[in-house]
Formats: C-alpha cells, sequence, structure tokens
C-alpha cells in the first residue's frame, strides 16, 4: 500500500517538475543574448563596487546552532507522540521535563541576548 | 488562433512601467500610480517601459542610460519631460505631453510594440562585459579569489565588522539616483555589513521638489485657506502611502493614492486609511529608530520638527489661522514612527481647518512665509536640504529599518526661483 | 483498477493545485480591490490576464549567475508545493498520498522550502535578491520549530503521524477547539513558507522587490505560481490538521476540505494586507521569546487534553 502512495508522490513531482521547466523553457532565448547591460544587478541606476557574492555576515548565527539543538529533539519526539497515549502520564512527565530543560535553555539564551542580531 | 487569443488576454492586463523621476516630475508620477493601464514596478527589470518624468540633471544622464537598458527589450520609453528626447531614441520613444494621458499611451505603445508595428528602442549602452574573466576556467572559483579578478566584478577585502569585530567581506554599492527607495535625485555609496548599514555616504543630493502651486501663490496673494490645507493634506497622505508601499501594505498605499486627489475638505482620516493599520506600522517599522540627535535637531523644519517637539509653524502668525483656532499638533519622540504620526495628525488637522476656512471663506494673508508641507517656505529661504544627515541616523541600522528611517524625512530642498516664473501655468 | 486509482489521484492533486493557485491569484485580487476601493476589472480574470502577460514578457538574466540554481528553486518550489497538497485527505476513502509518516513529511517540505527560497535569492548573483534571501533563511529558522511542536500536538489525540489518522480524530471536536493555540501559531508558518504578507522577507520591496527584482517574464510566473500554490498546500495541510478536514454536515468531505481551504487561505491573505512586514531581527526575537514557548504551551496543553 505504502508502495502506492510513493508511486503517486513520484508522479506527482514528475509532472509538477515538468511543467515547471516546460514554462521557464522559452522558444529561441539560447540564440538571443541578453546584453550586459540588462544583466547588471538593479540598483537604482548605482554600480555595484563589488561581486554580489561574499562572505556575508550571517547575524543570526547562533540561532542556527539553537536549531540544531531542537532539531534533534524534534527526532525523538516523533516517535514519542505515537505511543504518548499508550504510555500515559508517564510520557507526558518525561517529555514534560525536557521540554522544561529546554524552556530554561531558551530564557539563558535570551538573557545572553542570543536572540539578537548580532 | 491559440496565440492572438492568449496575446489578447494579455493586452488586457496593466503594463508595467518602471518610473525615473527626475525634477518637477512628482505630478506625472503620482498621475502614473492611479492610471489602470499600467502599475508602477520597483524594479525595471520586470517593466515593460520605462517613463521618464521631469528633468533628469546632467550629472545623472549616464545613470539614465543604465536604468534604460535594464528594462528588457523589446521596451518602450515614454518620455514626459521638458528635456530633449536623446538622439539615439528620438525615432521609437514616445513622448506624452499630459500626465494623465501617460498610462493609457504607455499601454497602446507596448500593444504596438508586441503586435510588431513599431520597433523597440536601441540600447544605449554599449553591450560590453563590465568587467571581463580573467581567472581560469569558467566557475565560480577560478585564481586570484582575494580581491583578485577571478571573473567579472572584484571580490570584497575583508574588514572588521562594526557590532562584533568580525572580519568578514562588506557588500559596496552605489544606489540611486533612481531608485524608488531613495527620493529622486538622491544616491549613495552603501557599504554593508551583513545586511547592517556600516556606511553611507551621500554621493550626489536629491532634486529639488516641486510645491503644489497653491503654496508658492500664498507668498505673493491672499489663496483660501481651504486650498492651501487640502493641497498640504494631499502632500503628507501621499507621503504615508510611500511609507505602507515600502513595509508591504500596498493596497493601503494605493487607497490613499486614490484618496489624495479627491479629498473634500471635514473628511475623518480614518476614513482614508484604517486607523489600526497605521497603529501597527509604526509599531512594527518606525519605533525609536531615526531619532535626530545633538546640533542638527535644529535643521530639521516643519513636520519632522513638530514630530520632536518643536511647534514652530509659519500659520501660527496667520490671522486667518488664528482666526480658525488653529494650534500645531506636535509629537514627542522625534523617531522615525513619530514624524509617520505627525504626518497622519497633520493631515487629519488639515482636512478639519478646510472645512472651518471653508465655511467661514477665510483667506490667507501673505506675510513673506508659507507653512509649507515640508517646513517654512520664504522668498529668501526656502527649505534646504538634509540629505547629509542621514550616514548618521542610518549607520547601525539594519537595511530594512533604515528604509523606514528614510521614509520618514522630506530631505530634498524646495525648489524656488523659476517656479515663481511659471506660476499660474502648473496646477 | 489501482493504475486507474494511481492516476486518479495524480490528476485530482495536479488540477487542484493549478486551480488552487489561480483561486488563490484571484481572492487575493479580491482582497486588494476590496481595500484599495478600485475595482479594476472582472477579480476572477484578472489572475489569466497577468499570467498570460507573464507569458508573453521578455526573458531577464543576470551577470554570471548560478544557472542550475536559477532553473531549479522556483521549479523545485512549486514541487514542494504540489507535494505538500498531496498529503491532504479529500475524504475517508480518498487520500492521493496517504504515508504513515506524512506530518515528518510535511516537517520535512518547510525546512526545504527555506533552501529553495534562499537558493532562488543567491542564484542571481545580485545585491538584493541575495540580501533577501539571508534575511528569509533567518525567519525559516524561526518558524519551522513553531510548526513542528503545533504539529505533534495534533499527531498525539491520533497515536500516529498520518494525517488521515489526525484527520478521523477531529470527528466529533475540532483541533482548533481543543488546541486553541494550534491554529494561530501555524497560521504563522503559513506566512513564513509562503513569504506573504508581513513575513515577505525575500520579495520584499524595501529591497525593490529583494529576489523578484531582477526575474521577468515566464520565471515570474512560475516563482508566483509556486507561491500561491504553495499557501494553498499549507492551508490544505491547516484545515486538515485543525478544521476537520473533510468532516462536516450535510455536503461531501471534498465540499468541505475546499472551503476550509479556502477559509484559511481568505484569513491569510487578509493578514497579509493588514500587517505590515516585521524587521527580521524584531521577528526573530517573537519567534523565538514569544511563538515558540507558546507553541510549547500548546503542546502540553494537548498532552493534557489527550490523555483526560
Amino acid at each position: 500500500m505504502e508502495l502506492k502512495q510513493l508511486l503517486v508522490l513520484l508522479l506527482v513531482v514528475i509532472i509538477t517538475a515538468g511543467f515547471g521547466f516546460w514554462v521557464q523553457h522559452v522558444p529561441g532565448e539560447s540564440k538571443k543574448s541578453i546584453p550586459w547591460p540588462q544583466r547588471a544587478p538593479f540598483l537604482g541606476g548605482g554600480q555595484p563596487d563589488t561581486h554580489a557574492w561574499s562572505r556575508f555576515h550571517i547575524r543570526y548565527y547562533p540561532m542556527t546552532l539553537l536549531l540544531i539543538a531542537f532539531e534533534m529533539e524534534m527526532m525523538f519526539m516523533y516517535p514519542w507522540a505515537v505511543v504518548y497515549v499508550s504510555e500515559g502520564i508517564k510520557a507526558l512527565a518525561e517529555m514534560g521535563m525536557f521540554l522544561g530543560i529546554l524552556s530554561i535553555g531558551i530564557l539563558y539564551g535570551w538573557r545572553e541576548g542570543a536572540f539578537k542580531w548580532q | 488562433m491559440a496565440v492572438t487569443w492568449l496575446r489578447r488576454l494579455a493586452n488586457q492586463a496593466p503594463v508595467p512601467v518602471f518610473p525615473v523621476v527626475g525634477i518637477a516630475g512628482e505630478a506625472a508620477l503620482e498621475a502614473l500610480y492611479l492610471s489602470p493601464a499600467v502599475t508602477v514596478v520597483q524594479s525595471p527589470k520586470r517593466a515593460r517601459a520605462l517613463a521618464v518624468m521631469g528633468s533628469i540633471d546632467y550629472r545623472d544622464q549616464q545613470a539614465l542610460r543604465r536604468v534604460h537598458g535594464q528594462v528588457p527589450a523589446p521596451r518602450v520609453t515614454a518620455w514626459c519631460s521638458a528635456m530633449a528626447v536623446p538622439q539615439e531614441l528620438s525615432g521609437s520613444a514616445i513622448v506624452v505631453d499630459a500626465t494623465d494621458q501617460l498610462g493609457q499611451q504607455i499601454q497602446q505603445a507596448v500593444h504596438s510594440l508586441d503586435a510588431g508595428q513599431q520597433s523597440s528602442d536601441p540600447n544605449l549602452c554599449p553591450d560590453q562585459p563590465p568587467a571581463p574573466w580573467k581567472g581560469v576556467g569558467d566557475g565560480h572559483g577560478g585564481e586570484g579569489m582575494m580581491g583578485g579578478k577571478p571573473y567579472g566584478r572584484p571580490m570584497a577585502m575583508p574588514e572588521d565588522d562594526l557590532r562584533d569585530g568580525l572580519q568578514l567581506d562588506p557588500l559596496v554599492f552605489s544606489i540611486g539616483p533612481f531608485s524608488p527607495l531613495l527620493p529622486p535625485g538622491m544616491a549613495a555609496k552603501v557599504t554593508l555589513h551583513g545586511d547592517v548599514i556600516a556606511g553611507w555616504e551621500v554621493l550626489s543630493r536629491p532634486y529639488e521638489l516641486t510645491l503644489p502651486a497653491v503654496f508658492y501663490q500664498a507668498l505673493e496673494q491672499p489663496v483660501a485657506v481651504a486650498d492651501l490645507e487640502l493641497a498640504r493634506a494631499a502632500f503628507h497622505i501621499r507621503r504615508l502611502a510611500a511609507a505602507l508601499q515600502l513595509n508591504g501594505l500596498g493596497a493601503h498605499a494605493r487607497r490613499l493614492r486614490h484618496h489624495a486627489v479627491e479629498l473634500k475638505p471635514g473628511q475623518s482620516i480614518d476614513d482614508l486609511v484604517n486607523a489600526r493599520v497605521l497603529q501597527s506600522l509604526r509599531w512594527v517599522a518606525g519605533a525609536g529608530k531615526g531619532i535626530v540627535h545633538d546640533e542638527n535637531w535644529i535643521r530639521l523644519r516643519g513636520p519632522a520638527a513638530r514630530a520632536g517637539g518643536d511647534a514652530r509653524d509659519a500659520r501660527l502668525n496667520d490671522p486667518a489661522y488664528v482666526a480658525l483656532g488653529f494650534e500645531p499638533v506636535v509629537q514627542k519622540q522625534g523617531s522615525c514612527a513619530a514624524r509617520w504620526k505627525q504626518w497622519r495628525d497633520e493631515a487629519g488637522q488639515a482636512l478639519t481647518l478646510a472645512a472651518a476656512a471653508a465655511k467661514a471663506r477665510a483667506m490667507s494673508s501673505p506675510s513673506g512665509a508659507v507653512e509649507s508641507p515640508v517646513g517654512e517656505l520664504t522668498k529668501s529661504t526656502p527649505p534646504v536640504d538634509i540629505s547629509d544627515l542621514m550616514p548618521s541616523l542610518l549607520v547601525g541600522l539594519e537595511w530594512s529599518e533604515a528604509m523606514s528611517v528614510l521614509a520618514s524625512f522630506d530631505m530634498a530642498a524646495v525648489r524656488y526661483t523659476d517656479v515663481i516664473q511659471l506660476q499660474g501655468g502648473g496646477e | 483498477m489501482t493504475s486507474t486509482l494511481l492516476i486518479a489521484s495524480a490528476c485530482t492533486v495536479l488540477l487542484a493545485l493549478l486551480v488552487g493557485a489561480y483561486c488563490v491569484a484571484a481572492i487575493d485580487g479580491a482582497i486588494t480591490a476590496r481595500v484599495t476601493g478600485q475595482t479594476p476589472g472582472n477579480p476572477l480574470l484578472i489572475p489569466l490576464q497577468n499570467a498570460a502577460r507573464l507569458w508573453h514578457a521578455p526573458h531577464n538574466e543576470t551577470e554570471t549567475p548560478d544557472r542550475p540554481a536559477l532553473r531549479l528553486a522556483p521549479v523545485l518550489y512549486l514541487v514542494l508545493a504540489a507535494m505538500g497538497l498531496a498529503l491532504v485527505p479529500w475524504s475517508r476513502d480518498f487520500v492521493p498520498v496517504d504515508l504513515t509518516t506524512g506530518i515528518v513529511f510535511w516537517g520535512a517540505i518547510e525546512p526545504l522550502a527555506t533552501v529553495l527560497v534562499f537558493l532562488k535569492g543567491w542564484a542571481p548573483n545580485a545585491h538584493f535578491p541575495l540580501l533577501g534571501a539571508y534575511r528569509y533563511v533567518s525567519l525559516g529558522l524561526s518558524y519551522i520549530l513553531v510548526s513542528m511542536f503545533v504539529l505533534i500536538g495534533v499527531a498525539l489525540p491520533a497515536e500516529s503521524l498520518q494525517i488521515s489518522a489526525v484527520v478521523d480524530t477531529q470527528a466529533e471536536l475540532w483541533n482548533v477547539v481543543r488546541q486553541p493555540l494550534g491554529l494561530p501559531l501555524f497560521l504563522v508558518v503559513g506566512l513564513g513558507v509562503s513569504f506573504w504578507g508581513p513575513l515577505n522577507f525575500i520579495d520584499a520591496d524595501d529591497l525593490h522587490g529583494g529576489a523578484a527584482s531582477e526575474e521577468a517574464g515566464r520565471v515570474q510566473l512560475l516563482w508566483s505560481t509556486g507561491r500561491a500554490a504553495m499557501l494553498l498546500a499549507f492551508s490544505a495541510i491547516a484545515a486538515s490538521a485543525f478544521l476537520g478536514g473533510w468532516h462536516g454536515p450535510w455536503l461531501p468531505g471534498p465540499v468541505w476540505l475546499i472551503l476550509k481551504t479556502l477559509a484559511v487561505v481568505v484569513l491569510l491573505v487578509i493578514l497579509g494586507h493588514t500587517l505590515p512586514r516585521v524587521s527580521p531581527e524584531r521577528f526573530l526575537t517573537i519567534a523565538w521569546v514569544i511563538l515558540l514557548p507558546l507553541s510549547f504551551l500548546s503542546l502540553a496543553g494537548a498532552g493534557v487534553e489527550a490523555l483526560l
């Protein structure tokens, strides 16, 4: 049964992707080259000094690390969610503790200013 | 058959136009915003037509050519300007004199261009790469990454960050003079560290602003206070519309622009724009940013000064206004949000004043100074440019905050001398 | 028989995607017209006219772009939306893709959407799209967790990660009543994943249109179709997770699903026209300090409720 589901998914993916590429394909586009002035990045008539791609300063960097910590935690949560009702109050207490610790972590991070643009 | 059907459907949609606004081009831009035949877009790359409105300073001709080249060909150039059409475009550009016809004529021109009845504009810039490939192979690596020219434009060199001292690449570019984010004619060299502004150098000042003619007339002769106040309300409402648009509320901005042309005395400002929308705009985008400190404070004028608690207002010296019980509204904080609030309150006050003045048939009495929407207008010293205050205000702000701060000022100087000669000719 | 069902399932999803994207554009046009007080034309035709115009508009390309990324990003974003929509149950018997891990799958679609939106801004090698792209990633980091906690909440009473099981638990009482915090928090995610209204960090007007400032013609058409499709897919998932999906009296299941989905779309579009865009830094703080603890609270509430 799961195989049928995946087949439908595959079919949907292939057709949608095909549609996407078809829409983007402009006949005769490859022959007509786009002039360089048009290609330049639009800066309201201004010009760039440097290339756009650079070592960009990601000011939310601490958040990326926090996200990884939480995403790991999500992996435990999926199976937990399935057995939650059958395990009953024990599961609630366990996850309650887990979330409690994480919440304290968030509070600590907030106090340290981790949620600010660095 | 199918193709022509699709083409007919496409021709019913408004045509995207990129506006290039020059000196005295403001009225044409407003007309363009209201035209159902076109949509004004933020980037020439998405446009089919370029609308040149007002005269472009000589120093900006090269930038105009660059922007022209960024509208994908086949394109249309519409010329609504006292300037002569450049020679290369003289065969293809459409010249429009009446601003209310601009939108429609652009749409027609684009349709006939698509139907093959008209040829596209030639490119004004030479088709050469800005900095040809000098590395090895054609990837993005190649030799000489550090400060060299692997291909195309040079790579950035690392420098100390403003906030945390990390060594990363600054993003340096010049923006303007035709960026919709800046007042027309203003150009700046921007250095970004991440999305925080680390440097803002004004390369050229904004073009002088042309106020509605009634303010110039009020210097010379008595004019109806109701007319003055309606013009003031419309001016502030258009500035508010720009702030709304910048912060993602384009539909509300459009609504305000439509209302601005048909204001009636006594209208309530809350009928024009939802008070809660404006309040959330102030709270979300403008609170606590862009406060002018120290000695520069004195250079602020009009609403910007009153937004910081300075109740200077030339209207207080006019007996007609005194008779109407006029008291200037002021805010305290002097921030970006306070200036937006000031525009809103002054527009609302102007509409109320206009109703009272229309009832009393009040006429202003010329006394050498008129309170224009951007500050006190006198014959000898019209309001001057304050764009040089921006670097101290913008450095250290995030990009989106900085753009909000820019949209809370009337930076341009006011155009004066030649407007007086033309007086009576304009609307 | 099975192959007929297979084809029928795929066709339903694709048709729903196309018609749904059109509906999103039409609803957006109608609400814009209501706000502005101007009716520029027949609101049902405007999306088609705009699409036709973009179809014929000339193409643009930037200086030395990352071509594969440029081509792939809009296509894959649309594919993600289609996969999301495929997960939605239309009735008790008709679920195009009824994965036992449906919620996990949707949970994978959201971060992948962040990756693709970033790629879209990165690919043209131009300044404003790049700024928009990096800004958007900060948004993506912030809403993913909220979304997952809220969705785990609806999986608890179902004892399953299957979306059809989640819908089944709502026969008597919808999750929006049982877990009142869930839907409002999830709507924030919807605005984020389709970068709509207050969370449009990448195609924003303060960047000349951001990633959209360097594209034209058919690429623009595809990108805006993908965005509308993502809003639709999100709304359908939200309707299934919180509004009882196909459950409802008198009318057949699929009709209820469509009505509920469109209701969520209307709500999101109205929110998009009412709230100004939040500054990225401020949203980051709001998301981590307010929304995330609220989603913990919602999950704890859902846990207690499931045991009662």
